[in-house]
C-alpha cells in the first residue's frame, strides 16, 4: 500500500527547512510514505536569496516519493508589516490547485492520499483541506510549552472571560499550568499583550483545535513537564489530551498574591 | 538553557517603535556561551545527547514519529 501525505510548510526559511527535514525523515522511516511538499515561496527579494536558492535546490531535487511543488506567487507588493497568515491565506486559490491536481492523478496505483501536514502559519489552509474531505494534521515549530500556554491563553479568554492584554498593573506574574514556575508579565511576547495581535493568536489557536494532531518540534526529554500536561506522548493525540486537560483544570484564582493562576 | 539578553522589551511589529537590542547586549550574551565549562554550556551538551538518543531507534522521537504514521496509515485502511 503506498500512502501519500501532502505537507504545506509556511514560507520562511526557518520554517520550511524544519519541515521538509521533517517530511525526508518520514520517508526514510517508513516505504510505504510518499509526500508531496506544496512550497509557498515568499515573493523572492533576488535570484540568489537564501529561500529561492534553497527552494531551487529542492525542486531540482524532486523524486518520486518525495517531490516538491513551488506554486508562483503573484509579484504584487506586498505590505511589509503583512502577517504571514495573512500572506500565506491569499495563496489558497493556487494551493486548492496543486491540491486538485494531486487527487486527480489517482491511478489503480497511486498512493492514495491519507492526509495533510500543514505549517502552524498555514492553519488556514484546514478549509482547503476540508474541501477534499481528508485529515489535516499541523506541524508547530515552536516548543510544546509554548504551543500549551498559547491553547491555555485562548481557552481562558473564550470561557472565563480572562483577557491576557488587560491585565491589572497589579499582576506581576501568571502562573500557568504548562510551566513549573510563575511567568513575569513583564516577559509576555507582545502577540500576547497586544490587543491585535491577541485577537489574531487567539484565531490562530481555535483552529489549531480543529487538527486531527499537531506534531510538535521537540522530544519528551526536552520539555517533561509540558509533555506531562499534555497527558501524552502520543504526538497524533496531542489535540485530544490537551482538550481534556485543559477541561479538567483551569479557573482564575486572585488571591491576595500578585500572582494569578491560569 | 538560556542566556538572558535583556530581561523583557516593549514594541508592537504592526504600529512600530520596537525596542533595539545592541550589539553590545548581543555580544554578552553569546561571549557567555562561548566559556568553556560555562553551565549554559554543558546543559546544551547534555540536551543535545538525549536529543541525539531520542532520535535514535526506539527513542522517544522515534517512536512518536512511528505513532503518526500508524494514525494517518489509518485513515485509509
Amino acid at each position: 500500500m503506498k500512502i501519500q501525505l501532502v505537507f504545506i510548510p509556511s514560507p520562511g526559511i526557518g520554517h520550511l527547512r524544519s519541515t521538509v527535514e521533517l517530511a525526508k525523515r518520514l520517508v526514510r522511516s517508513d516505504d510505504r510514505l510518499w509526500i508531496t511538499v506544496i512550497i509557498i515561496p515568499y515573493p523572492s527579494i533576488s535570484d540568489d536569496d537564501v529561500e529561492t536558492t534553497y527552494i531551487a535546490s529542492l525542486t531540482t531535487a524532486s523524486q518520486d516519493r518525495l517531490n516538491y511543488e513551488a506554486i508562483s506567487v503573484a509579484n504584487q507588493p506586498t505590505d511589509y508589516q503583512e502577517p504571514t497568515q495573512v500572506y500565506i491565506e491569499k495563496q489558497k486559490p493556487q494551493v486548492r490547485d496543486v491540491v486538485a491536481r494531486i487527487f486527480h492523478s489517482t491511478g489503480v496505483d497511486s498512493p492514495r492520499v491519507a492526509g495533510f501536514v500543514v505549517d502552524m502559519f498555514c492553519s488556514s489552509m484546514i478549509d482547503v483541506v476540508n474541501e477534499f474531505g481528508v485529515p489535516c494534521y499541523m506541524v508547530y515549530t515552536s516548543n510544546a510549552t509554548c504551543l500549551g500556554i498559547t491553547l491555555h491563553i485562548q481557552r481562558m479568554f473564550d470561557e472565563k472571560k480572562y483577557d491576557v492584554s488587560e491585565l491589572e498593573d497589579s499582576v506581576n506574574e501568571l502562573e500557568f499550568p504548562f510551566l513549573t514556575r510563575p511567568y513575569p508579565v513583564k516577559c509576555l511576547p507582545d502577540f500576547f499583550t497586544s490587543k491585535d495581535w491577541l485577537a489574531f493568536f487567539l484565531a490562530q489557536a481555535r483552529c489549531f483545535r480543529k487538527m486531527k494532531g499537531i506534531l510538535v518540534n521537540t522530544v519528551a526529554e526536552l520539555e517533561p513537564h509540558a509533555l506531562k500536561m499534555f497527558n501524552s506522548g502520543d504526538v497524533a493525540a496531542l489535540r485530544r489530551a490537551e482538550d481534556k486537560r485543559l477541561c479538567d483544570g483551569g479557573g482564575v484564582g486572585i488571591g491576595g498574591s500578585d500572582t494569578e493562576v491560569l | 538553557m538560556a542566556v538572558q539578553i535583556r530581561k523583557f522589551f516593549r514594541g508592537d511589529m504592526l504600529v512600530g517603535g520596537m525596542e533595539i537590542v545592541t550589539t553590545v547586549d548581543i555580544e554578552r550574551a553569546v561571549r557567555c556561551v562561548m566559556e568553556n565549562d560555562s553551565e549554559v554550556r554543558n546543559r546544551v551538551k547534555e540536551m543535545a545527547e538525549k536529543c541525539h538518543v531520542a532520535s535514535m531507534d526506539g527513542g522517544s522521537s522515534q517512536v512518536a514519529l512511528q505513532k503518526f504514521i500508524q494514525d494517518v496509515t489509518e485513515n485509509v485502511v
